[in-house]
């Protein structure tokens, strides 16, 4: 399998400075010491310095398409730039076999003044394709542009999509033994997308060994056979595409997890007109009481022993004590298997007697609201509370996809006006992909799409059907398997 | 296709040099593959540069017009108090200017080049050779601007040219191997540290009056000194004779230091390649 390796990394490292004086000072005592052959290959780092990429080994074979992630500053820039031989490493091996080409810089070399035409000869020279061969095909590199009437128009009259089109375009033309590509596909209107993407679809047959860096989980688990999950520097994973993305997902969801928990309250209480109305509306009820001594009131009964009720604080009537998640065996937890039942266990504390409190949780994802479990649809829990208490909400096979999510819990009065407490997030926790094969994931983006798409996932059929046939050729039907 | 012999590529961390004649094949190996690519970065460098101007072509010979300018100002004040030049003082000194922008072309255009092409050189591997190669035609191309306004101005006060001035390319090209290799051994440092170009305006002041460029070499005093150790002395007043009188008495001078610069040009290019994978590191983007 090495002996086919079009592209091999043994060991390689390569460390950078983090301020640019002290970095210049380094590159000119670098350079002394490549002249004079005494460059010290030890790996060791100096003052100021990182290692911007540690250790990493690994090999692409023709005809296999690896991807590169990692969040930003990771290191997969630099290790492209490795690849295609721009800066030496600083320790550590690099075979590079046949042709190399990168498709890193869109329109490399373009002159603003120039028209199109004329950059196009200048960006294909830089490429290291020849004048023959865009003679030959510069019709074919207009037309994927599509911007034939620009084409003698100077560069700079292009909006940034055209000239991103036209650098494109050009780079298409190249046919490397490996290629090197670095994020360049998110360029251009939508539609032009879906043509670049075809266009890596035709390269990824064409037999190439290529080498892909992208943000775009939804291209690695789509395109590449292989990915490699760049960590400061470090290799994390380096594996079979799709397990390594689903990997990674989880380790994002399980950062963003933990950061959503560090941030603890996240919705600020608000005092609307209606709340005050019912606080001045009790209070007024309240002398109205103590100065009659009328024992009637159906509201404030005599023994209601209240402290005067701060306006500003709404939280004085019912305290929210704590909230948990707790799963079938009543284990309380923060992550559960995908269609799991989940129980929300609200414990409260009312300082008086409050009549037919509405509770009401409201789950959401990146602060877009999915759905409500709310009694302001489903109705009145007991006529009254007071003092201690809990309120349990059970959701069986909870159909939400793997992901972070977040939930609010307001309480509002009989009415459903007023607000009881502060409207807060109260819990969060995370769906993870296990028992994700309750429901098949058999298309080529699946793994993300569920992690990444649209939170909640029903059951559903497809059917096929053919002309006019009333009957369908194909019936698929997606659900939960129980 | 796959059966085919694969070139194979190995970057370390291990110094160049120690693989001397692999690093030559490579050198020369790029030299052959850039020219088109240099055919290019020039072609569009100097469409770039007079296409978006309303005077055009006049820039390449503005400099030296206002510097003779300069000097025909002192002359006309008497503030120089030179020797006879045996031809018309105009005319010697705008012959003395182009040569000199020739050489300050030269110097200033490899670094000039490669900071503008910063975006791509950070981005990708083509042979650098091809930005030295466009950094020579682009001065070769304004000198022969300047050449026209020479001819022009030669032939305005009748200075005559004898068939053996063809031999004036010969200092002529030595002051363009100075200029590029002094450029090219500038280029390291000069991406790196941008102080280098700030300075070279203020060094191509100081030259231009430390050389025999308006006035013919001085017989004493300390400029005399300093003139007769400057390696452009010999040139420019090689050149400037030759194109006269068709002989001139700074051969050997001349042929010393051309070879000098010949052998450092070639030094200065390894080290220019050996430089530029650590520079691009520095350079960030």
């Amino acid at each position: 399998m090495e002996e086919n390796a079009l592209v091999k990394v043994e060991g390689v490292s390569k460390k950078f400075c983090r301020k640019l004086k002290r970095s210049l000072w380094y590159g000119l005592k670098d350079l002394t010491g490549e002249i004079v052959c005494l460059r010290n290959s030890e790996p060791v780092l100096r003052p100021e310095e990182f290692w911007s990429l540690k250790d990493v080994s690994f090999a692409v074979k023709r005809g296999e398409m690896l991807g590169l992630i990692g969040q930003n500053g990771a290191g997969k820039s630099t290790l492209l730039k490795l690849l295609h031989g721009l800066i030496n490493p600083d320790s550590g091996k690099i075979t590079m076999r046949g042709r190399v080409q990168a498709l890193i810089e869109l329109g490399a070399g373009f002159s603003p003044i120039l028209t199109g035409r004329e950059n196009v000869y200048i960006n294909a020279s830089i490429l290291g394709i020849s004048k023959k061969q865009i003679d030959q095909t510069l019709p074919h590199i207009i037309e994927f542009a599509g911007i034939e009437d620009f084409m003698d128009t100077p560069v700079q009259n292009y909006s940034s999509g055209m000239k991103a089109r036209l650098g494109f375009s050009v780079i298409t033309q190249l046919d490397p033994d490996v290629l090197l590509i670095d994020e360049v596909l998110a360029v251009g209107d939508t539609a032009f997308q879906e043509k670049c993407m075809r266009r890596m679809d035709v390269l990824r047959k064409s037999n190439k060994a290529i080498i892909f860096v992208t943000h775009s989980l939804y291209q690695v688990e789509a395109l590449c056979d292989k990915a490699l999950w760049l960590e400061k520097g470090r290799i994390v994973q380096y594996g079979e595409a799709s397990d390594i993305v689903r990997d990674y997902l989880d380790n994002q969801e399980r950062r963003a997890m933990s950061e959503s928990q560090a941030e603890g309250v996240t919705y600020e209480g608000r005092i609307t007109t209606a709340t005050r109305a019912y606080f001045t509306a009790m209070d007024s009820e309240k002398n109205t009481v103590d100065s009659a001594k009328h024992g009637n009131d159906s509201l404030f009964p005599k023994q209601g022993k209240s402290p005067s009720p701060d306006p500003h604080n709404t939280s004085d009537l019912l305290e929210i004590i704590k909230v948990e998640l707790v799963d079938a065996e009543e284990n309380v937890c923060s992550e559960f298997p995908f269609l799991s039942d989940i129980t929300v266990r609200i414990y409260y504390y009312a300082k008086r007697r409050i009549d037919r409190p509405l509770f009401n949780l409201r789950f959401l994802n990146k602060d877009r609201s999915i759905f409500e479990a709310s009694m302001l649809i489903d109705g009145y829990g007991p006529d009254w509370v007071e003092g201690q208490g809990m309120v349990e909400c059970e959701i069986p096979k909870l159909p939400l996809t793997p992901k972070v999510y977040n939930i609010l819990l307001f309480v509002r009065s009989s009415e459903g006006i007023a607000d009881l407490t502060t409207m807060r997030t109260v819990a969060n926790f995370r769906i993870t992909d296990e028992h994700i094969e309750q429901v098949p994931l058999l298309g080529p983006m699946a793994v993300n799409h569920l992690r990444q798409g649209s939170p909640v996932y029903i059951p559903r059929t497809w059917r096929f059907y053919n002309g006019e046939c009333p009957k369908p050729i194909k019936t698929i039907e997606v659900g939960y398997e129980s | 296709m796959s059966n085919r012999i694969l070139q194979e590529t190995v970057y370390t961390s291990e110094a160049k040099l120690r693989t001397p004649f692999k690093l030559l094949i490579c050198m020369f190996k790029d030299l052959i593959s850039s020219r088109e690519l240099a055919w290019r970065l020039f072609v569009r460098d100097i469409s770039t540069k007079y296409r978006q101007t309303a005077l055009g072509y006049f820039w390449a010979v503005f400099p030296p017009l206002m510097q003779s300018l300069v000097f025909i100002l002192l002359d006309s004040s008497q503030m120089l108090a030179m020797e006879e030049t045996g031809i018309p003082y105009t005319a010697y000194v705008i012959m003395g200017t182009v040569f000199f922008g020739l050489f300050t072309d030269a110097m200033n255009a490899p670094l000039k080049l490669i900071n503008a092409s910063k975006t791509m050189l950070v981005k990708i591997n083509f042979p650098r050779e091809a930005l030295i190669l466009a950094a020579i035609g682009e001065t070769l191309f304004s000198f022969g601007i300047k050449l026209v306004l020479l001819f022009i101005t030669l032939i305005v006060f009748r200075v005559p040219i004898k068939p053996a001035g063809l031999f004036a390319f010969i200092p002529l090209a030595g002051l363009l191997i100075m200029g590029i290799m002094i450029g090219v051994l500038l280029v390291p440092a000069g991406a790196l540290f941008h102080d280098l170009t700030y300075a070279l305006v203020l060094v191509n002041t100081a030259l231009m009056f430390s050389t025999p460029v308006g006035f013919p070499p001085p017989k004493e005093g300390l400029l005399s000194l300093v003139i007769q150790y400057n390696p452009l002395t010999p040139m420019i007043m090689a050149a400037r004779e030759l194109l006269i009188k068709g002989t001139s008495s700074y051969m050997t001078g001349m042929a010393l230091i051309m070879s000098l610069s010949l052998v450092l040009l070639f030094i200065g290019w390894m080290i220019f390649r050996l430089a530029l994978p650590i520079v691009i590191e520095r350079m960030g983007g």
